[in-house]
This record gives C-alpha cells, sequence and structure tokens, in this order.
C-alpha cells in the first residue's frame, strides 16, 4: 500500500521538475514547483502513516508537510511578486529573456 | 562588574558602529564624534580591567585567574539532559560556547587595542572627509572583532572574531584607500582568508581528536581543554600537521617571510587608521594566535619546527630590513619594517625559553606602540604634502619641529635605543635566541644583525624626511583643511599618549611582565616542557628520561620526582 | 653617614646614585622650554645648574672613594704578583698577564660597592620565579668609575659654560635651537655619566647607545647642511656596527656564565663576572680559544666603533660637521672615552687572553699611525684635532694591550684636558673668523685671538708631549709599556709621538703665526670672544699643564726624582688600584725613555717651526711629499673603499630582494592564485545565464548521485 503513496508523490514530483525545465512560461513554471511541493508532501505524509521496520511511530512527517505548506504559501506571495516585477521589466513571461547571471 | 565591563568592551564599538552607520546624513558630523566618545569608553573600560587584574603574588592567585570571564552557551547541537532544577547537560553532540575572559597574556594587546582605536578614530578627523558614518562605522566595527580575538576563551570563537576582522579591514583599504585600493583590498582578503581556512580545518581536527582522547561524547573547542590535552595521546606528525594548518593562518597573518606580499601593498593603501590598527593590532593576532595555539596545543610539533620558524624570522628580519632600504615611499619603509620587526617577534616566541616568550609579547606591544606611531606621523605629513615619496619631501625638521621630535622619539623606539620600549624587547628576544636550546648562537647572531640594519634603514628614513635642506613639492603644505603648519592641539594629543607609553615601557617593562611572565609559564611554558619529557619517552628507553628532562631543563619538571639536579649537570 | 663596613663617607650613597640624573633633569626642562615655546636666551640655566650639580657629586664622590680606600688597608700586592715581578726581575721573562690577574679573578679586589635602584628586565626564571635573574638599574662605584666621573663632569660643565658663549651670533643673540642644543648636552651627560656608573653590562649598553644617539642629535645639529645630516646618521650606523659585536659579547658572557653563578647572582652584573673571570679563562670556547678570549673580541667591537679606533674611525673625522662644543665633548669628555673605559673596566676578562691583547695592541699601533699621517696632511683645524683624538685614543688602546689599562685610563684623563681645550681654541677661532676653519684661509690669529693663542699654545704643548705638561706623563708611561711588551710596537709609538708634535704645530703655526691674514666671513673687525667663552679656556689649560702631577710619585729613589722626572706611579695609580683594573704591572726602570720622548717631542715642534712658522701660503708638504700628501689628505680612500665593499652592495641587495618580493615571491604567490582562476576561466562556460539548463543540470546532477550512491550501497546490502 505504500508503495502507492510513495509512487503518487515521485510521480508529482518528476511532472513538476520535468515541467519546469521544459517550458519557458515563468508563471508555468512556478506552479511546477508547486507541484514538486506537493510530491514531497505526499510522500512526507505517506512516512508518517507506514513508519519505516523499527522505528517510533511519530508525527515528524505530518509537521514537516504543515511547515511545507506554510512556506510554499509564502514562496508563492514573493514569487508571484517578482514575476509580476520582472513582467513589468520586459513585458514578455519567456525565462530566456532573462539572462544576466551569464559570465560575459 | 568585570564580566559585564568585558562584554562591553567587545560589544560597545558594534553598537557604536550601528548607530554612526543608521545617523542620518543631515547628522554625518555627529559621526566622528560619537566614534571618539566610544573609543573613549573603551579606553576607561580597558584600563579598570587592566587595574583590576590580579598580581601575582608568590603562592597567592593562580596564574591562570581570568578577568571579567563569561560562559554562556551559544550553539548547541545534540541532546541535552534538562534536569529538574533548570541547569541542562548536554549529551553528545557538538557545542559552541561563548566564553570570554582575559588573562595576563591577552591583557597587555587587549589594552593596546584600546589605546589605539580611539587614536585610530580621532586621527581620522581631519583625513577622512567621505562617507564619514560608513567609515567610522567600519572602524568600530573592526574594534569588536579586535577585542573578541584577544579576550576569546573558546577556539572556535576565537576563530570567528578573526575571520571578522577581514570584513572591516576589507572595506576600509578598498573604499578610503589610496590609487590601488581595489587590488590591495582584494589581495589582503583573499590571502589572509585562504590561510585561515586551513588553520579552521586544523581547529576542527583538534576539537574532534580531543573529545576523542577524552572520552566526551561532547565536541567542543574550549581553549584550556584543547591545550591540556596528553601529548602522549596527539602523535607527533599529528602535531606536525596541526602546526602547519595553524602556521598557514597564522603565518600570513603575522607576516612570516615568504608569505608577507600582501602588507606592503595593504599597508601603503590603507588609509591612516587602517594602517595604525593592521599594523598596530591585526597582525599581532598571527603571533597570538602563535601563541596561544601553536605552542600550548601542539607543542611538540612546534619544537619540532622551531628551527625552520627561527629561520624564517630570522630571513625576515634581514630580507625587510634591506627592502625597507630601497625604498622612496615611507609609508612603505614603515609596512617593511613591519615585516622585520614580527621576525624579531617569531624568533622569541620559537626560542621557548621563558625570556623569549615574555620578550616577544612585549614586543607586540612594543611594536604596536612605535610603528603605530610612525604610520600616524606619515600620515599627518602625508595630510599636509600629499604625498609619501621621501624624494619629494625633506627637512621638514626644520618646518614642523614638533613633528620632528615625535618622528624621531618613534624611529628611536622603533630601532631599539635602550631606554625606550624597543630595547627591552629587542633584546631579551635577541638574547632569548642566543641562549636557547632550541634555537641558538647562529639565530641570535643573525638576528643581531638586524639592530644594525633598522638603524640603517630607519635612519635613512629619518635623514631623508627631516634633514637636509627644506623641500617641499609644488603648493604644499596644503592648509586649506585648517591645518597648521607643524602639528596642531588634536595631533599632539593623539600622539603623546604613545610617547609616554614608549618612554615607561622602556623603562619599567615590569608593569606587563610581573604578571606577564606567570601566566606565560603556566600556560606555554609548562606545555612546552611536557613536550619535552614526552619526546624523550618516544624517543629513549623510560629509564633514560629522568635525565634527558633534566639535560633539557636544568631543573625539576611536572610530574617527575622532585629531587634536586645539579644545575651544572645540563650544560 | 656612615656605612655599614665603618666607612664614614660626606654624603649618602643614595644622593650618589643621583648623580646621572641631575643633567637629565636640566635636559627635561630644557625640552619643557621649548615646548612652551619660551624664547628668552636663557634656557641654558637648566642644563648648566644639572651639570654642575652632578659635577660637585662627583667632586665629592672622589674624595669620598679616596679616603674609603685610603683609610683601609692599603692593597698590599698580591703572591702572585709579587712572585711574578720577582721572576721577571730575576729572568727577565715576561709575565703572563692572566697568572697576574688571578688576583683579580677570585674577587680578592672586590673593592667597589654596587647599588641598586630597582630591578629592570627579568631575564627569566632559571629554575623558579623567586630565583629569577633580573637586570637592575644598579650603579657600580670604585676608583675607575670615581676617576671618569670626576672628569667627565668636569669637563662636560666647562664645556656646557663655553656653549652659553659659543652659540650665540656677533650680538650675543642665541642661535636657532639654542635651548634643543641644551638639552641635548644635558642628555649626553646623563649617558656618559650612566655609562660610567652603570653596574651591569645591559646598563653599560643602556649607556652606549645613548650617548651615540645624543653623538647623533648633536652631530646632526644643523640638520638643513645634507653634509651634517650625513655624519649623523654615519656615526650612529657606525657605531651600530661596533654595538652589534658588543651585544653578541653581551649574550656570550650569559651564556658562558650562567651555569656557573651561585642562585641570585646575575651573570651579567659586573661584580658577578669579574669574580668568574678565571672560570672563563680556564675554560676552552673552540680550539686554542677560550672563553674569554671570544668575550674579549665581541666586546673589543664595541669599544673600537665607540673609540673609533681602526678600523671603525671613518665616523669621527665626519662629526666635526656637529657645534665645536660638541666635538669637544664627544673627543674630551664622553663618547669616545667610552671604549677605552670599558676594555679597562673588563680587565680582568681581557687581561685573561693573551690573544685579545695582542688584537688590541696591532689596531692601536695601526690606528695610531694611520690617523697620524691623515692628520698631517689635514687643513680643516678641526678635522686636524679629530684625527689627532684617534691617534691619541690609539695611544690608549696600545695602553690597553700592553696590559697597563691604569696608564690608558690615565691618559684618558690628561687628553681630556688638553683635548677640550684645543677644541674650544678652535671652536674660538671659528666663532672669530665667522664659521672657517680652513687653515689656508686665514693666520697671523695671534694679534687679534691674544688668549685663544696662548690657551691654544698650551694645549698643542700638551698634546705634542712636552715635558712636564699634562700629556707627557700620561703618553710616555704608554710608551714605556709598548717597550717593554714588544719594541717595534715602541718605536712605532714613539715616531708617531714625532709626527703628533709635527702636525699638531704646523695647524698652530698656519693659525696663528705668519702675517695677519683673514678670510672674508670674519667681518670688519673680528674680535676676541667674550669672558665666557675664555675663561673655560683657562681653566681647562691649567688642567693641561696640571692634570699630570695627580699620576706622579714624589716618592722613590732620589735617582728617579733627577730633573724633576717623577716615577709615574702616583695617587692616580693608587686610586686605580681600588678598581676592576686592579694592579697592573708596570716594569720598572724607563727613565731613558723620557728623555727621548722629551726630544722627539721638541724636534717635532722645531722641525714644524722651521717649515710652517712664517705660515706660508703655499703648503711646502704638499710639494715635497707629492702622491703621498693626497693619500694622505684623501686619508687612505678609506671611506670610498667602504662604500663600494660594504654599503653598495648591501644596498644592491636591498633593490635586488625588493625586486625579488615584486616578481618572485609575490610570482610564486600569483601562481598558487592562477589555479583557482584557471579552474574559473574554463568553468565559465558553463555559466550561461539560463535558468532552466541550470535546473536541469540540478536535476541530472542529483540523478547520478543518486545512482551512484546506490551502486556503491549495492555491495554492503
Amino acid at each position: 500500500m505504500m508503495i502507492a503513496y510513495l509512487l503518487l508523490g515521485a510521480t508529482l514530483f518528476a511532472l513538476g521538475v520535468i515541467g519546469f525545465i521544459t517550458r519557458r512560461n515563468l508563471i508555468v513554471m512556478f506552479l511546477c514547483t508547486e507541484m514538486m511541493f506537493q510530491g514531497i508532501i505526499v510522500t512526507l505524509v505517506t512516512f508518517t502513516r507506514f513508519p519505516l521496520a523499527g522505528n517510533p511511530a511519530t508525527l515528524d512527517g505530518q509537521v514537516f508537510a504543515l511547515f511545507l505548506v506554510a512556506v510554499a504559501a509564502a514562496e508563492a506571495a514573493l514569487g508571484l511578486a517578482l514575476v509580476v516585477l520582472l513582467y513589468r521589466y520586459h513585458h514578455t513571461l519567456d525565462a530566456n529573456s532573462w539572462r544576466l547571471l551569464k559570465d560575459e | 562588574m568585570q564580566a559585564f565591563g568585558l562584554n562591553l568592551l567587545i560589544f560597545l564599538p558594534l553598537v557604536g558602529a550601528i548607530v554612526v552607520w543608521a545617523l542620518p546624513e543631515r547628522q554625518e558630523r555627529l559621526a566622528p564624534r560619537i566614534s571618539l566618545g566610544v573609543g573613549a569608553v573603551l579606553l576607561v573600560i580597558g584600563a579598570l580591567l587592566w587595574l583590576g587584574m590580579p598580581v601575582a603574588q608568590e603562592g597567592g592567585s593562580s596564574p591562570g585567574a581570568l578577568v571579567g570571564e563569561t560562559r554562556a552557551d551559544w550553539i548547541a547541537v545534540g541532546q541535552r539532559d534538562v534536569y529538574d532544577d533548570g541547569s541542562v547537560v548536554q549529551r553528545n553532540g557538538v557545542r559552541l560556547s561563548y566564553h570570554v575572559g582575559l588573562d595576563a597574556i591577552s591583557m597587555p594587546l587587549t589594552m593596546l587595542t584600546a589605546l589605539l582605536v580611539p587614536l585610530a578614530v580621532w586621527c581620522s578627523f581631519s583625513a577622512i572627509k567621505r562617507r564619514q558614518r560608513e567609515y567610522y562605522a567600519w572602524l568600530l566595527a573592526l574594534a569588536t572583532g579586535m577585542f573578541g580575538v584577544f579576550a576569546a576563551r573558546d577556539v572556535l570563537l576565537f576563530y570567528i572574531f578573526f575571520e571578522f576582522t577581514l570584513v572591516p579591514l576589507y572595506f576600509l583599504i578598498g573604499i578610503w584607500g589610496g590609487p590601488q585600493r581595489r587590488y590591495a583590498a582584494n589581495k589582503f582578503f583573499i590571502y589572509t582568508f585562504v590561510g585561515s581556512v586551513i588553520t579552521f580545518a586544523g581547529i576542527m581536527y583538534l576539537g574532534l581528536r580531543a573529545a576523542e582522547i577524552t572520552g566526551s561524547a561532547v565536541v567542543d573547542f574550549d581553549l584550556v581543554r584543547l591545550s591540556s590535552l596528553s601529548l602522549r595521546a596527539l602523535t607527533l606528525t599529528e602535531q606536525s600537521l596541526l602546526f602547519i594548518a595553524f602556521f598557514a593562518g597564522f603565518a600570513i597573518k603575522v607576516p612570516l617571510f615568504p608569505l608577507h606580499t600582501w602588507l606592503p601593498l595593504a599597508h601603503t593603501e590603507a588609509p591612516t587608521a587602517g594602517s595604525v590598527l593592521l599594523a598596530g593590532v591585526l597582525l599581532k593576532l598571527g603571533t597570538y594566535g602563535f601563541l596561544r595555539f601553536s605552542l600550548p596545543m601542539v607543542p611538540e610539533g612546534a619544537i619540532a619546527w622551531a628551527q625552520v620558524m627561527g629561520w624564517l624570522a630570522i630571513a625576515g628580519i634581514i630580507y625587510g630590513a634591506l627592502c625597507c632600504w630601497v625604498q622612496s615611499d615611507v609609508k612603505k619603509l614603515v609596512a617593511y619594517s613591519s615585516v622585520s620587526h614580527l621576525g624579531f617577534c617569531m624568533l622569541g616566541m620559537f626560542s621557548l625559553v621563558p625570556v623569549g616568550l615574555s620578550g616577544s609579547v612585549l614586543y607586540m606591544v612594543n611594536h604596536g606602540l612605535s610603528t603605530g606611531a610612525l604610520f600616524l606621523v606619515v600620515g599627518m605629513i602625508y595630510e599636509r604634502y600629499h604625498t609619501r615619496d621621501m624624494n619629494a619631501i625633506g627637512g621638514l625638521a626644520w618646518q614642523m619641529p614638533t613633528m620632528a621630535f615625535f618622528f624621531v622619539l618613534f624611529v628611536l623606539s622603533s630601532i631599539g635605543l635602550p631606554g625606550l620600549n624597543g630595547f627591552v624587547s629587542e633584546f631579551t628576544v635577541l638574547f632569548a635566541a642566543y641562549n636557547s636550546e632550541v634555537l641558538g648562537r647562529p639565530y641570535g647572531i643573525l638576528g643581531a644583525t638586524g639592530i644594525l640594519l633598522g638603524a640603517i634603514y630607519m635612519l635613512y628614513a629619518t635623514g631623508k624626511v627631516l634633514f637636509g635642506p627644506v623641500k617641499e613639492p609644488e603648493g604644499t603644505p596644503d592648509l586649506s583643511a585648517g591645518l597648521p603648519r607643524d602639528l596642531n592641539a588634536r595631533e599632539v594629543l593623539i600622539l603623546a599618549p604613545l610617547a609616554v607609553l614608549v618612554v615607561v615601557l622602556g623603562v619599567a617593562p615590569r608593569v606587563i611582565t610581573d604578571t606577564l611572565d606567570p601566566a606565560l609559564e603556566a600556560t606555554v611554558l609548562n606545555r612546552v616542557k611536557q613536550a619535552e619529557i614526552v619526546s624523550a619517552e618516544r624517543q629513549m628507553p623510560a629509564i633514560a628520561i629522568q635525565d634527558q628532562a633534566a639535560f633539557v631543563f636544568g631543573g625539576e619538571v611536572g610530574e617527575l620526582p622532585a629531587e634536586p639536579l645539579s644545575r651544572q649537570g645540563g650544560r | 653617614m656612615l656605612l655599614a663596613d665603618g666607612h664614614t663617607t660626606l654624603l649618602s650613597e643614595s644622593l650618589y646614585a643621583t648623580l646621572p640624573f641631575w643633567p637629565l633633569l636640566g635636559a627635561i626642562v630644557a625640552g619643557l622650554l621649548i615646548a612652551l615655546r619660551v624664547k628668552s636666551g636663557r634656557g641654558h640655566w637648566p642644563v648648566v645648574l644639572g651639570v654642575l650639580a652632578s659635577a660637585g657629586l662627583s667632586v665629592a664622590l672622589f674624595f669620598d672613594l679616596g679616603t674609603r680606600f685610603g683609610g683601609a688597608e692599603a692593597p698590599t700586592e698580591s703572591p702572585i704578583v709579587a712572585a711574578a715581578e720577582a721572576a721577571e726581575h730575576g729572568g727577565g721573562h715576561a709575565v703572563e698577564p692572566a697568572a697576574e690577574y688571578g688576583a683579580v679573578a677570585d674577587g680578592s679586589h672586590a673593592d667597589g660597592f654596587t647599588h641598586t635602584l630597582y630591578n629592570w628586565i627579568s631575564l627569566g626564571a632559571e629554575e623558579s620565579v623567586e630565583q629569577d635573574h633580573w637586570l637592575a638599574v644598579n650603579f657600580y662605584f670604585d676608583g675607575l668609575a670615581g676617576i671618569m666621573l670626576l672628569f667627565v663632569t668636569l669637563v662636560s660643565t666647562v664645556i656646557v659654560i663655553y656653549a652659553i658663549g659659543y652659540m650665540r651670533d656677533h650680538h650675543g643673540e642665541p642661535e636657532p635651537g639654542y635651548e634643543r642644543f641644551f638639552a641635548f648636552l644635558g642628555l649626553f651627560v646623563f649617558s656618559m655619566a650612566t655609562l660610567v656608573m652603570a653596574g651591569n653590562f645591559v646598563l653599560l649598553y643602556l649607556g652606549w647607545e645613548l650617548v651615540g644617539l645624543c653623538s647623533y642629535l648633536l652631530i646632526g645639529f644643523y640638520f638643513r647642511r645634507p653634509s651634517a645630516a650625513a655624519a649623523a646618521k654615519k656615526a650612529f650606523i657606525v657605531n651600530r656596527i661596533g654595538d652589534f659585536g658588543f651585544a653578541l659579547g653581551i649574550f656570550s658572557l650569559y651564556w658562558f656564565l650562567r651555569g656557573h653563578v651561585q642562585p641570585g647572582e646575575n651573570p651579567l652584573d659586573y661584580e658577578v663576572v669579574f669574580r668568574y673571570a678565571g672560570h672563563l679563562a680556564s675554560t676552552e670556547f673552540a680550539a686554542g680559544w677560550s672563553q674569554a678570549t671570544v668575550v674579549s673580541l665581541l666586546l673589543l667591537c664595541g669599544a673600537l666603533g665607540k673609540s673609533a679606533q681602526f678600523p671603525l674611525y671613518v665616523w669621527l673625522p665626519d662629526a666635526m660637521e656637529g657645534p665645536t662644543p660638541v666635538s669637544a665633548l664627544i673627543h674630551a669628555a664622553t663618547m669616545v672615552t667610552a671604549g677605552v673605559y670599558m676594555v679597562a673596566r673588563c680587565t680582568p676578562i681581557f687581561a685573561a687572553s693573551e690573544f685579545a691583547l695582542n688584537v688590541i695592541l696591532t689596531l692601536g699601533v695601526i690606528g695610531a699611525m694611520l690617523t697620524a699621517t691623515m692628520a698631517m696632511a689635514q687643513y680643516d683645524m678641526k678635522r686636524i684635532l679629530a684625527y689627532s683624538t684617534i691617534s691619541q685614543l690609539a695611544y690608549m688602546f696600545v695602553g690597553l694591550g700592553c696590559a697597563v689599562p691604569d696608564s690608558a685610563v690615565f691618559h684618558v684623563f690628561t687628553h681630556a684636558w688638553f683635548k677640550a681645550l684645543l677644541f674650544l681654541g678652535a671652536g674660538s677661532v671659528m666663532h672669530a673668523m665667522g664659521g672657517v676653519i680652513d687653515v689656508r684661509r686665514f693666520s697671523g690669529l695671534r694679534h687679534i685671538l691674544p688668549q685663544t693663542y696662548r690657551t691654544m699654545l698650551i694645549g698643542c704643548l700638551a698634546l705634542a708631549g712636552v715635558p712636564l705638561l699634562a700629556g707627557f706623563w700620561s703618553k710616555d708611561e704608554i710608551v714605556h709599556a709598548a717597550f717593554e711588551r714588544n719594541m717595534l710596537a715602541g718605536v712605532l709609538m714613539l715616531i708617531t709621538a714625532g709626527l703628533t708634535a709635527y702636525y699638531t704645530f704646523r695647524m698652530f703655526f698656519l693659525c696663528f703665526h705668519g702675517k695677519l691674514r683673514l678670510p672674508d666671513e670674519a667681518g670688519e673687525h673680528p674680535h676676541e670672544s667674550p669672558a665666557v667663552m675664555t675663561m673655560p679656556l683657562w681653566i681647562l689649560a691649567i688642567g693641561a699643564v696640571f692634570a699630570g702631577y695627580l699620576g706622579v710619585s714624589f716618592a722613590g729613589a732620589p735617582s728617579e726624582r733627577f730633573l724633576m722626572l717623577f716615577s709615574p706611579h702616583g695617587y692616580f695609580h693608587e686610586y686605580l688600584h681600588h678598581s676592576t683594573i686592579g694592579h697592573a704591572h708596570h716594569g720598572a726602570g724607563g727613565l731613558w725613555l723620557m728623555y727621548v720622548s722629551g726630544g722627539v717631542a721638541l724636534l717635532g715642534i722645531l722641525v714644524a717651526w722651521l717649515r710652517y712658522g712664517s705660515a706660508p701660503e703655499v703648503d711646502p708638504d704638499q710639494k715635497l711629499l707629492g702622491p703621498l700628501f693626497t693619500l694622505w689628505n684623501r686619508k687612505y680612500w678609506v671611506d670610498e673603499l667602504y662604500d663600494v665593499a660594504i654599503v653598495r652592495p648591501l644596498r644592491g641587495c636591498g633593490r635586488v630582494f625588493y625586486a625579488m618580493d615584486n616578481y618572485g615571491v609575490d610570482g610564486i604567490i600569483w601562481l598558487v592564485a592562477g589555479v583557482p582562476r584557471a579552474a574559473g576561466y574554463l568553468l565559465h562556460f558553463v555559466q550561461r545565464g539560463a535558468l532552466q539548463t541550470y535546473a536541469l543540470g540540478m536535476a541530472l546532477g542529483l540523478a547520478v548521485l543518486l545512482l551512484l550512491w546506490r551502486w556503491l550501497a549495492t555491495p554492503l546490502g
């Protein structure tokens, strides 16, 4: 049973990674990162529900999951604000238009 | 009360820095005054702490007693047991405590810092006109770092403060320095940083090993604990490698001979206050590090490397002196003289005899006073003539008699004229090297050439700057900043305390050494003696150990049975 | 006051210990006057009073020590000396000085006493803190110190008073830097008194360096003249060369003795060192060299520098750049006498080393001859006197080398009076001539400077060694000792004596005789100096005539008193026996030498009169000697030789090092720094700034790491 949950989490995470790498739209990329978060949260909750052999049952995973939700919310607020700012500069959401970190 | 004083000494400058930095722009002219006020308070606190130092009496207070000791857990990772009465005991993991306190070794250097900081602030009044708030903020922040280094009783805390001093000075040189300031600041930062990273690795290793040796599950970096490890547990190879690790950070800071090239540049480019604190205090962090770490923590390694250190010191003495002689930039000359002088300091330290160590600490203080003062005077000349080229100026004794008095006095102190402070340390250091068992005659003789070379280059500079026909560059002296031709009252008051100390420490060095000597004996020399015994054990069958110990010290040592040994026997 | 050992003294011991500090106090007060910008023209008072106080104290001390020693049992000759003398009279063998000074070495001559002010420097606890070796500020009083202090302070007082008149222009206004000058003079006297009174080698070194400093400050008094600044620097640095050896000598003393002294004894205190001098002599350091030889030779380096002996004499002639009272002070009372004093003080060590004595003797003879010839070809009045000083100091060194340190000190004593007189006289001439000192540019000055003329004549006669004047007695003792020890040295000394008489009077005649000729700088009406300058001249002239009689004994066989040529072992020598010098061995007889030496002096003067009596404008010697004269005039090109052989190579070394610093050492650092730099260059292509490329890199990297971990973990299960 546990494997199914874990696979779900892993799939969500992998989809998020693939989306982040392939899509060019900043908002979509941002949503992909959120998807990665969800994958991790699922995994964490899974481990709480099904502790590994020999380990005591704790609520650590669920606590972490709550933390992650909070962090994700904060990140969303900050990230979307940044995206808006970036859009104001270049009037595009294409991630390729930002290459300031390139070493000239 | 003393603990509060010491903590105030460390953190007041930081608070002051924040206040000064946060001043509104129209209040900028308050920045120097606030900083000077902070500096004056520091001086008073320093003096009070100094007076509060327990006087060593025979059979009285222990030499290791700390003034203003404060201990608090800072970063603790690991499992902890909380008891009903509220006390907490750490069971395992890593612990870094905020543990500060001054002993008789760090006290003179702290006092030197407390004196030089206000003077450095004061001397910037007319020199710094640009971005004053930031400037004074960095200057005060630097003071926090310096006090922290000398007060730290936890090795990691020491390291934190040690690295922290780099940042303010980096900005002081990089923003308010001379034409090559960027290059100088980068070089200074990277050079010293690279070295100290290796030192950090050494500290980590020693901390872990200490936990292993003492069988403790908690890794901590207490200075006393690390410097009282059983030497039998640390192998000679380990100690040698640790010595090299410490060497990497400290030798660059000192700077010892082949690692000195950052120094002339940094000194020359830095603003006057930066040079004063760099020469006066920051270079001593290196020598202090050797004294605090290398000698007591890995004494066998220190003994194994002592001769190499001696040769490097001598190379520095001669090389630095000869380089001085061909300079035309007077500030660079003083900078190179530091290379030469710190060579003396290291020579005394690695002679590993009482008089040498005590002379070496005295040398730190004396070099801080006289070289710091020389940088101040050179800065005062620079403010008026906008040049440090000795070929462009000359005969200034006629124009600036007061300045000439101070210049000559500090030059004489610097070349070790008897009756002034430089002599006591220089003489004892050479004396120690010459009579040391570890170093010996060749070191003493070659080191003593420094007293000749020192006179040559210093008098060369004096002759060029002060004597001969009056020579001034076009359009100078530039008195537009409101400075008189000769020194004004502020400048005289900056130099006067240094001048007084130069004489007092020359006539009565016991002000420092009376408390210093027992402390050195207890913290450093005993470790060296133990190391001698342990290395004898390693080399010889057990039966011969006692003779060996007698051979080395001519007296009873540590754990050996205290039977009278003949004095002649050893020599 | 009553001392513990039953002697009464005029003044208390602690009062005598303040002796050096009065001039220092004067100097400090004068310094404060400068700092407070008080320009009253009376800035000399603090220093004059300070020096006077010291002089008073030293006179009292001199008599005090005299009664103290006189009251004690007259020191009987130790058995060793008596035996040696008997052997010598019988077999005519030279006495082995090492044996002779055995008496001193075991401390039987401990007439001196030490007064400790406070502990100064800790030399480190050898065994425990309680048994620390302290370098103390302590003073050692004995006959040698008493005599040295006597003339040092007295002559200094006279010179300081003279300077009041000298350091003013024609209108009696003080020169610029008047107060500074007196402050330095006070410091100078303080330094010299400390040097003489010091009770351990480090305090001696303190005085030693401080007189070097004062000479630096005073020679460079007219610092705006480049030559003065250069001369000052040269004086200090050449002295430091000597001090280098001196310092090593001190270190060696400690090294040799520390294992042998009793707990609580500091192996650098005079009392301790001289007690163990016998040990130094008997311990071999290296093949054929005893420890005493090593220490002696190292200490000698210092003496050669300070006393301007060959090969370190080069600074002294240049030191003429200072104001004339300074020259007088340096040459007569302070500074140069320090080297002789030190060697005499360390007699127990030096006498224990035959080799060291021979070195001193050889250097002394070379120096005396060399500088006497140089003096013959100079035109600068002060320079001639400077070379004569070196030559006379070389005499003293010959005396030291012949193991008669009491005669050497005697010569120091008499020399101080007449050399100060000669310099102050030259200063008086210079004062009247508007600063001109070249003897070619004036002559016949006896008409306008009658007082100076008369006193100078006395000084010149004394220097030339004319019988019955001060220089005669002391010089003869040395020449006699030289004959006793080595015939060649004696003959050379005698020839030098003739040369001395010749060049002294060459200068004298050129200056004062012939027709009146004046340089333009002298102004319209050159005149005799004021009384404040001529009175000191007369005081010194009295000393130049009578100082020698202190060393003359009226006792002895009538045959030795013939023609009033007394046996030269008078009060002075008796007095000196109560010091670390102890009994020096003087050969018996030698009366014939007095006639010869007197004759040589008179011959020299006669020849000078014949050649220079009319002060010819063209120098006859220059024509006669030709290239030899040039060689002498250019001082054998020794200065140039030093410059080429030592100074330039060292400086070149500095240049090479500095270049190395910039390109070599720093280059290596750059190479090291180049590695991360190159790596960074290679890697910077990866950094394209595209966000998603980085993300891909991260994802792939993570995947690789996970696979790697899995692969590594598998075998472990």
